[in-house]
């Protein structure tokens, strides 16, 4: 529907096949383990401790939010309203945290809430009126931007309280927590996806909905669920980004290395997943996260222009699609 | 008695029937006028709510003002989206463009000339980018992503390279004259912008190339099979669309007097369009509508700015105008499917 | 009889990597006669019709057109020898009318340098066209998407007529139709065959056949295993042939 011009089988040999798709499959390991040593030498501070907690720290952020959209993409929702939920998360946490006063765990509660229910509205608009998730999700962004500037009043909040930045730097056997709660998400995950029957559905809807729809599979009632988790992870990163900044977050300006749905998209595509759902392994997405933190981290650490980052990341982005689209023609 | 009771039966469910048709028919009309009704409604509820600030030709020139560029996006927008490829870049070629312009024109003094050549290379450039993408075989909105993507990083690279505050000024003259030029006390992007959509309706309509485009748009597969090359039409189309928003962004940054990465006011054309019946998945609509469409939302801007509407609130209109132009998008194929 | 041979394939030959669709298959089609392709699931039946309308190019054998060697280059070159196809989809573009669906890809055009679209020769000559074939289109302004399936082959049998079909491929035309439109399709192949067209046709119906063609090929397993004039061959027969069995 949407516009391909060019489906065909690519004619290979097997055994060439094999070859391309192996590198394909695990070129992103060797990719990274280069990458990091190239900046060992290239970027000044980058292999230093203080600089390595905060790689990691950038990329459990950014991992986080990528383990929710795994499940939207294999559903076969590219959700593009990330953005907007950060936006409306980050802003109800300093708000709730700093200006009302409310207790820390209620602040988490209800920000969560807050991108469960921008989840929901996503599944409304998707699931009942019946439009591509790509778009129906770019017009709920919006929506939910223009409430996060609403509530805000378009002013960053500064959080001066005590007691919300520090969770951030607790570290459990010397790794921070937003890593433990990372690592948590991908294990929850990967239970669901492999053990459960809503995996099994949500694989099931995002590799051919039709068939689905038609063995009786509740797919509306699934994607409705992909939406709400892929919206729950991002408000999840926006509380923590919001508490490690002690500031409400801008979400305009993508640069590398920061939390939005391109780097996630790119992720997950690296991860070996299909643009179209139904394929694909959550644990390759770490690492691909782990590969664009690094990028733009060691990019920044080498002051490299902001415009030059910004272009890496998009051709990261192209290369990222293009390799999906050839992993499909091929298999 | 029997036979009564079958034949009642009948008869109900006949009449059920021409309800049904009725009422679809009644759903289509709306679908394809209410742009105009609402358009009509929303003057005359601007013009009660502010009597004497809004029915003044300085309104209706504001107005006209703010759809020009846009309007001239649009028309090929338009044919782009009826030819099935969504461009999402739109919002950041124009930026680039205007970067790219303000920086040769005005930091570097250049000639007028070399600056636009030099502008319309970087955007041919950029469009042949995303069509062979999409003739990679990846779908069109992803592609014109991240194209949208690398192209606000070649913005930001201008602005690095330049050493500027975030933007680049553009006021030296015969620019500022020209965005700013009026023929008989009309500002000149008006006429621009009804000669870009009577170009556009006349390739649409008139020629085989517009017929090609509709035809690719609404069946691809049955283009291919009667001999219509889908990748050269896409290629044309995205690579004009491409130029003529570059051409747009610098309208805008020298009525602004200044170019920014991101250019503000040209993100409604996906809004517009679909407001005016053009489907998403391309291949149907109407080229003049869209400028209704335009008009629509322009208005809403300007009579809202008159109201004093606060800035978040008026994002907020904006927002929820293109959720309900995506939800009568489907509501529309839904009726043409049934 | 002295029915004169049109088109004939020589040996002609296709593989997809390891399958072989087409097995040196050396077929005659009859000038102005329906000459019925049948056969199983994967008998080769779809490649070799797509071989003949230029869709796809064999690896080895060729064609010999009224009487004369010649390649068929593709789709464009298949045109040029008269031959057109309608394909199972039927390939039409649901949101657009009748005649632009009948000049999809070869629209008329008039003005300086043929830019422009000749709205007024291309209504006119599509109506020319669906009179012949007696089809009921009552307004060919009329969006596809709400014609009926009769309607809609009628259409795509008029593309093929405008792009100077005189061999015309239908595929399944009645596959996916009830039996009032199936009659309105039989009927249209008879129009055809009566204006001298000729036509080749793929059906799983063996009744259908019977009723409408002069000669019944079938093949089974890429090669053709013979073919039958409709008078002389029992449905009997042709089913054993479909099945694979040889009759001497």
């Amino acid at each position: 529907m949407l516009g391909f011009l060019n489906q065909g089988e690519l004619s290979l040999s097997r055994r060439r096949r094999e070859q391309l798709l192996f590198l394909m499959d695990n070129g992103i390991y060797v990719v990274t383990i280069l990458l990091f040593i190239a900046f060992i030498f290239l970027a000044p501070y980058f292999f230093t401790t203080r600089n390595l907690v905060n790689v990691l720290i950038s990329a459990s952020l950014a991992g986080i939010v990528t383990a929710g959209y795994t499940v939207a993409i294999l559903a076969g929702q590219i959700d593009t309203s990330t953005q907007g939920v950060l936006a409306v998360a980050t802003v109800t946490t300093a708000l709730l945290f700093e200006e009302v006063g409310l207790s820390l765990p209620l602040t988490v509660i209800l920000a969560l809430g807050a991108g469960i229910a921008a989840g929901l509205f996503n599944g409304v608009i998707v699931v009942n009126g019946r439009i591509v998730a790509f778009v129906a999700t770019l017009a709920t962004s919006g929506v939910l931007l223009a409430i996060s500037l609403f509530l805000s009043g378009g002013q960053t909040i500064t959080i001066a309280r005590e007691g919300l930045q520090e969770v951030v730097f607790i570290r459990l056997f010397g790794i921070p927590s937003s890593v433990w709660i990372m690592f948590m998400c991908y294990i929850v995950g990967w239970v669901m996806l492999t053990q459960t029957k809503l995996g099994a559905h949500i694989y099931a809807t995002g590799a051919d909905y039709r068939a689905a729809l038609l063995s009786g599979v509740p797919v509306n009632r699934v994607i409705r669920v992909a939406l709400v988790i892929s919206a729950l992870t991002a408000a999840l990163t926006a509380i923590l980004v919001t508490a490690r900044a002690k500031q409400s977050a801008m979400f305009g300006l993508a640069i590398a290395g920061s939390v939005d749905f391109v780097t996630a998209l790119t992720a997950v595509l690296l991860g070996g997943f299909s643009l179209f759902g139904g394929v694909g392994r959550i644990e390759r997405n770490l690492v691909a996260v782990l590969f664009l933190t690094i990028l733009g981290n060691g990019l920044q650490l080498m002051d490299v222009a902001t415009g030059v980052i910004l272009i890496v990341r998009g051709f990261a982005l192209v290369f990222a699609v293009i390799l999906s689209v050839l992993r499909a023609r091929m298999t | 008695m029997a036979s009564d009771v079958g034949t009642n039966r009948v008869g109900s469910a006949m009449t059920g029937q021409v309800g049904r048709e009725r009422r679809k028919r009644i759903v289509q009309f709306l679908l394809d006028n209410g742009l105009f009704i609402a358009f009509v409604l929303e003057l005359i509820l601007f013009a009660v709510a502010a009597p004497d600030l809004f029915i003044r030709s300085r309104t209706l020139e504001a107005i006209l003002r703010l759809s020009g560029p846009a309007g001239i996006v649009l028309a090929s927008y338009t044919i782009t989206l009826i030819s099935g490829q969504i461009d999402l870049s739109t919002a950041q070629v124009g930026g680039m463009a205007s970067l790219m312009f303000a920086a040769v024109f005005q930091l570097l003094a250049w000639p007028l000339g070399v600056a636009l050549a030099l502008t319309v290379v970087l955007t041919i450039a950029v469009g042949l980018l995303s069509s062979y993408l999409i003739q990679q075989g990846i779908p069109s909105f992803v592609s014109t992503l991240a194209v949208g993507v690398v192209s606000g990083g070649i913005g930001y690279l201008i602005i690095n390279l330049t050493k500027q505050p975030g933007m680049i000024r553009l006021v030296r003259p015969p620019l500022r004259d020209i965005a700013n030029f009026e023929v008989f006390n009309v500002p000149f992007v008006i006429p621009l912008m009804f000669i870009a959509y009577a170009i556009g309706w006349v390739v649409l309509n008139q020629t085989r190339f517009g017929a090609h485009i509709y035809a690719l748009g609404g069946n691809p597969a049955a283009a291919a099979l009667n001999g219509i090359n889908a990748v050269r039409i896409a290629r044309i189309v995205l690579v004009i669309n491409a130029v003529i928003t570059g051409m747009a962004g610098i309208l805008i940054a020298g009525r602004q007097l200044a170019a920014q990465p991101g250019v503000e006011g040209l993100g409604q054309s996906l809004t517009a369009a679909l407001f005016a019946g053009v489907a998403l998945s391309g291949g149907s609509g109407k080229i003049e509508r869209t400028l209704i469409g335009l008009l629509f939302l322009s208005t809403l801007t300007i009579g809202l700015g008159i109201l004093n509407v606060s800035a978040p609130v008026r994002q907020l209109i904006n927002g929820l105008a293109f959720v309900i132009a995506i939800l009568l998008d489907s509501i529309r194929q839904q009726l043409a499917t049934r | 009889m002295s029915d004169q041979v049109i088109l004939e394939t020589v040996d002609v030959d296709k593989s997809f990597g390891a399958v072989h669709a087409v097995r040196s298959v050396s077929w005659k089609v009859y000038r102005g006669r329906v000459n019925a392709l049948v056969g199983d699931n994967g008998a080769g039946k779809s490649t070799l019709i797509k071989l003949i309308s230029g869709a796809l190019q064999p690896n080895d054998g060729g064609f010999r057109i009224r009487g004369q060697e010649t390649r068929i280059g593709g789709p464009a070159g298949a045109f040029g020898h008269g031959i057109a196809a309608v394909y199972q989809d039927l390939a039409l573009v649901e949101g657009r009318d009748v005649v632009m669906n009948m000049f999809l890809g070869s629209e008329l055009t008039r003005g300086p340098g043929q830019i422009f679209l000749d709205h007024k020769g291309m209504l006119q000559q599509a109506h020319e066209v669906l009179d012949d074939i007696h089809a009921r289109i009552p307004n060919v302004r009329e969006m596809v998407r709400n014609l009926s399936g009769g309607q809609r082959q009628a259409v795509a049998v008029g593309r093929a007529l405008i792009r100077g079909g005189e061999i015309i491929i239908m595929d399944e035309p009645t596959a996916a139709l009830g039996v009032e439109q199936t009659q309105e399709v039989l009927q249209l192949i008879d129009t055809l065959r009566e204006q001298g067209k000729t036509i080749i046709l793929i059906s799983h119906n063996i009744q259908q056949v019977f009723e409408i063609a002069d000669y019944i090929s079938v093949m089974f397993h890429g090669e053709l295993i013979g073919t039958r004039q409709r008078d002389e061959a029992t449905e009997a027969e042709v089913v054993a042939m479909i099945m694979g069995r040889r009759s001497p």
